[in-house]
């Protein structure tokens, strides 16, 4: 491999694995906060695509202003599947909540995915970019689109870590995800923090969904494939951490542009297999884990 | 109490047996259908039960709702009508999955008691549901599924599988020949001096696209080139720089690519300028995807594909008339394609009506391996190919080949596509990209 | 705990009944057995036996998974997978070794066994969650190597496959497929009203208790991993020779969820659920193909009101209407 190459594998990771960060992010904070393994998390991926391209393409919404509605479209069916879907079924079952919860997200899945199938068909709902021209980073032509893509995910990644560390509500947050019965205690209302969790993580994925709408049109089934990206890294670096996340999905970022370009594409996702393997083995809690054992050790 | 427990299960699970065996599917057809699969209608009179076997639901139901949309408009030309018969469309819903169309089929030759079957989309079903035509003896006629296991099957046993009758569509590599001749052609005339003679493919791992890199990699091959990468990714991936970059470095002037799945097929062709690829490209079905403009932008410039065009006025007079009645712009494939091949099964079922007198799973049967397939009827009144014809060398593809079944190669330009070979149909000539000049 | 009880009470009723009870049926049970049986005597219809036979072939799937899920409690999210490498296996054989399919569906079964232990010891020492997730990713490697071994598999291409049975209509398909469903039962039933169901039991209410009671939870929890993936490797080699063709696509996460609906509509920890739900839902949803997607949506919803409010599914749903059936009837008591 030739330095010039270097440069651009180094380069086309990072701009993957930013992405990956922000689809994980929200994943892991359901999974900390509310032990529910979200396999619908793709599909709210897939709303913040229909919603950027309806205000972008079709109302005609600047894009900053396009991603946002997409976040905000996000936010606002994350809560009302909070309220109706997982909050009565947390009235209703007390014990192996993970896998129930788990169960009903596949549910969830199934419905969100034909309802989008119901509504607009299987046409592709893309554009072809929010912003035009390209620049020369490292001898590498990178086009305007994929650096502000990048440069949204980076910025909500951010915006969210500050929220999450600074202020009370944040706080309330990460109390919840580490001693649920100790955070009641202190008068946090917890079925407010939940509908809040659950409605961030899915304002995250539409986000990321809106802001990689030049790439990835938007249809139905569009969700599983970052699902199971955001799965894997959220597994690599032990579940339910969130700041591990952004480490780890650069790592995966740069895993799979490596295994690209050496090994041609469609190997990827056997290297990552082995890659999470020998980090099972060694440290079965993941790469940032604490080996402390949770409610969803079950 | 155990006992009352299964006694209760056993009352549930007879009541389902009873319902799913006798139930609601006969309530809709009073007169219910033999059983021994002998066809009806030998009477006058009669109705002929046509099936139209495609993906009606799932993924790919646009292809569905063109196929239904063409099989009306060509029966509406015979006033759905062939001699005594009147033409009744059964819709056989494939799910574009093999179990559930084999299913359905089945449910369709039974059930429905179809006479005779038309169309299909995907290969695997093609592969699952030859079967199912021969075991219950329905001709089939021109699916679609094109790849080359269809073919295999079929001359594994032609006797058993003398149902499943023509494709409409050649093995894709038979068609991608007209790819290296636009070239070469090019490098003849000086058009384009290629700073070497190295190739590389990039496609997706599906059976179309593996098809066409093998078959474009044996053409080039044999007009001297060499091929320095050959990269296939997964279905509907859209990251695509690494191996792109992968490619830029192996210094190929001439890429080949073929995708299905539009994400990845934009994502290709936008990261290949991306990556400041030095090469001629070819991107085999870019045009199938209605929205390819729209998705890709100008990237898509000076890209060579090879799309069948509205081009005769016959053609253009069936656009226009699938836009209005339906509401939406058919492909050349699902929709034009579709009906030329609909077209000709009718114009079989008219002549083999006037030889029998009789329309039946039999008579065409019989008829289509007496007379079709032998290459005695031909079909020349296409919209979309001057001729279709099968011989017993071409059978199960019709014959390929300029002045029959034949794609133009064309080449985009802001949104546009000019064809560029055959000299026949030719609009404009070669453009060399330029990012090459 | 309404599954525990009816659990316990069908281990107090096999202990004292005879061999077909300890085989783990009812007579009536059999009784329904040989009515599916009886079918093609009378019903020379190919549509509704091809629906009996995907209805059973399900059905089967369904237990198997249910003997996992219902039992150690972790669900194995790459089941479709296991089915599709037993699937692969019986047809390459078949192709490459001109083996009989008879044979190559139990080496299918061997394969998927061995397969499913060997992740079984990787990554049922984790957490319940991480079994699953992991199984997971195993499926959509397997998926991938199925796509990217061209050499062997075709890959997306599609494998042609033998059929089991030549010319003749589905009958023998049903009697195959009955016979593998009675032996899936018979296996697994037997397996959980012994000691190593009780073990079973005990891990997947409460795994922390099971090993401070000295219970080796990893071995059982790969022993029932292996047995549950063998019988997705055998229906996987009948499907493969029943449908005769393959493609990466058996193995795609579609098919377990849709397995995973089943076993859950109906109700975990039965073992007979599942397969009463196939012989449901699949002939019902056939039925209801006219509406389209609005049919899928149904099967989420479905999937999502069971979870929420009747957890139980269909298996609970019986049981309690033979607690009331029997209360309507005391006089059947006496008789």
């Amino acid at each position: 491999m030739d330095l010039s190459a270097t440069g651009d594998i180094l380069l086309s990771g990072i701009l993957r694995g930013g992405l990956f960060v922000l689809i994980a992010m929200g994943l892991s904070l359901v999974f900390g906060v509310m032990n529910i393994p979200n396999f619908a998390h793709g599909e709210f991926y897939m709303l913040g695509a229909y919603f950027s391209y309806y205000a972008y393409a079709v109302f005609g919404l600047n894009p900053i202003l396009a991603i946002m509605a997409a976040g905000a479209g996000g936010f606002v069916c994350g809560a009302i599947m909070e309220r109706t879907a997982f909050r009565s079924l947390r009235v209703r079952q007390k014990t192996n909540w993970v896998m129930n919860s788990f169960l009903l997200t596949v549910g969830l899945s199934i419905v969100l995915q034909n309802s989008a199938q119901a509504l607009v068909g299987t046409k592709f709902m893309g554009i072809s970019q929010y912003w035009q021209g390209s620049v020369a980073i490292m001898g590498m032509n990178v086009s305007i689109d994929r650096l502000a893509g990048f440069g949204v995910a980076m910025a909500t990644v951010l915006l969210f870590w500050i929220f999450l560390t600074k202020t009370k509500t944040g706080n309330s947050i990460r109390a919840v995800s580490e001693d649920e019965s100790g955070a009641m205690l202190v008068g946090i209302n917890l079925n407010r923090v939940y509908t809040l969790t659950f409605s961030i993580a899915c304002m995250l994925a539409g986000i990321a969904g809106a802001a990689l709408l030049s790439i990835n049109p938007a249809y139905p089934t569009m969700g599983l494939a970052p699902l199971y990206k955001s799965w894997f890294i959220v597994i690599l670096v032990g579940m339910g951490n969130v700041g591990g996340t952004i480490i780890g999905g650069f790592i995966v970022g740069m895993v799979e542009a490596l295994s690209y370009y050496n090994l041609g594409a469609g190997w990827q996702d056997v290297i990552s297999l082995l890659v999470i393997i020998i980090i099972l083995l060694f440290k079965p809690s993941g790469l940032f884990g604490k080996d402390v054992k949770g409610v969803w050790e079950r | 109490m155990i006992r009352k427990q299964y006694l209760v299960i056993l009352l549930v699970l007879a009541m389902v047996v009873n319902f799913s065996l006798f139930g609601c599917g006969d309530s809709a057809d009073p007169d219910p259908a033999p059983d021994n699969g002998e066809p009806v209608g030998d009477e006058p009179g009669q109705v002929l039960k046509v099936g139209v076997l495609g993906p009606f639901t799932g993924p790919n139901s646009r292809v569905g709702e063109e196929f239904i949309g063409a099989v009306e408009m060509a029966f509406d030309n015979y006033d759905s009508t062939i001699g005594d018969y009147k033409l009744e469309i059964v819709q056989i819903d494939s799910q574009s999955d093999p179990e559930k169309a084999t299913r359905a089929y089945e449910d369709a030759a039974i059930r429905d008691g179809i006479d005779v079957s038309i169309l299909n989309w995907h290969s695997s079903v093609a592969a699952a549901c030859m079967d199912a035509a021969a075991r219950n003896q329905v001709p089939h006629f021109f699916g679609f599924g094109a790849a080359d296991i269809v073919n295999e099957k079929y001359l594994g046993d032609r006797d058993f599988y003398s149902y499943w009758i023509g494709k409409t569509w050649p093995t894709p590599g038979k068609l991608v020949q007209a790819y290296v001749e636009t070239i070469e052609q090019a490098i003849d005339e000086g058009v384009w001096e290629p700073r070497n003679k190295k190739a590389a493919m990039i496609c997706e791992d599906t059976d179309w696209g593996r098809s066409i890199a093998a078959a474009l990699m044996e053409y080039l091959t044999d007009a001297g080139w060499e091929i320095v990468a050959e990269e296939y990714f997964t279905l509907g991936e859209t990251e695509l720089t690494p191996t792109l970059l992968a490619i830029r470095n192996s210094d190929a002037s001439l890429v080949g690519s073929s995708v299905a799945s539009a994400p990845s097929f934009a994502s290709l062709v936008k990261q290949s300028r991306e990556v400041d690829l030095q090469a001629v490209m070819i991107a085999d079905g870019l045009g199938w995807i209605g929205e390819w403009y729209e998705l890709t932008g100008d990237d898509s410039n000076y890209i060579l594909d090879q799309i069948p065009q509205w081009t005769t006025e016959e053609s253009k007079q069936f656009l226009q008339d699938f836009e209005d009645r339906y509401g939406f712009t058919p492909s050349t494939s699902a929709g034009g394609l579709a009906y030329d091949a609909t077209s000709f099964f009718l114009q079989i079922a008219q002549a083999c009506y006037d030889e029998h007198g009789e329309l039946s799973r039999e008579t065409l049967h019989e008829f289509a391996n007496a007379r079709v397939i032998t290459g005695e009827i031909a079909f020349d009144d296409g919209i979309i190919m001057e001729q279709y014809v099968f011989t017993e060398e071409s059978i199960p593809d019709p014959v390929v080949g300029e002045g029959y079944f034949i794609f133009p190669v064309i080449q985009y330009l802001e949104g546009e596509g000019t064809v560029v070979w055959p000299d026949s149909f030719k609009q404009a000539d070669f453009v060399l990209p330029e990012y090459l000049r | 705990m309404m599954q525990t009880e009816t659990n316990q009470n069908l281990l107090l009723s096999m202990k004292k009944k005879n061999i077909l009870r300890e085989l783990g049926f009812t007579p009536l049970g059999l009784g329904l057995l040989i009515l599916v049986a009886l079918v093609p005597l009378f019903i020379d219809n190919q549509y509704y036996l091809h629906l009996i036979v995907s209805s059973l072939m399900f059905g089967a799937l369904a237990m198997g998974f249910d003997f996992t899920v219902g039992y150690i409690n972790i669900v194995n999210f790459g089941y479709a997978a296991f089915m599709g490498v037993g699937g692969y296996v019986s047809a390459l054989l078949a192709t490459r070794l001109g083996i009989s399919p008879w044979i190559g569906i139990f080496v299918a079964a061997a394969a998927a066994a061995v397969l499913g232990f060997l992740i079984g010891i990787l990554t049922l020492r984790l957490r319940g969650m991480f079994a699953a997730i992991m199984a997971w990713f195993v499926g959509i490697v397997l998926m991938s190597l199925a796509s990217n071994m061209v050499d062997l598999t075709r890959g997306q291409l599609g494998l042609n496959v033998p059929l089991l049975f030549t010319g003749s209509g589905k009958a023998p398909y049903i009697y195959t497929i009955l016979a593998i469903v009675i032996l899936t039962y018979i296996v697994l039933k037997r397996m959980i009203s012994s000691k190593i169901g009780l073990a079973f039991n005990a891990i997947g209410q409460d795994l922390e208790a099971a090993e401070t009671s000295g219970v080796n939870a990893t071995k059982y929890k790969v022993l029932n991993f292996t047995v549950s993936c063998a019988f997705a490797g055998l229906i996987g080699g009948f499907y493969g020779h029943f449908v005769g063709i393959l493609t990466p696509a058996v193995l795609h996460t579609r098919v377990t969820v849709e397995i995973l609906a089943l076993c859950y509509i109906g109700g975990r920890g039965s073992i007979w659920g599942g397969l009463l739900a196939a012989f449901l839902i699949i002939p019902i949803f056939e039925f209801l193909r006219p509406l389209m997607e609005i049919r899928l949506i149904i099967y989420g919803l479905l999937l999502v009101l069971v979870m929420i409010f009747y957890p139980g599914g269909l298996a609970q749903f019986l049981n309690q209407l033979a607690f009331y059936l029997k209360d309507l009837m005391p006089f059947k008591k006496q008789a």
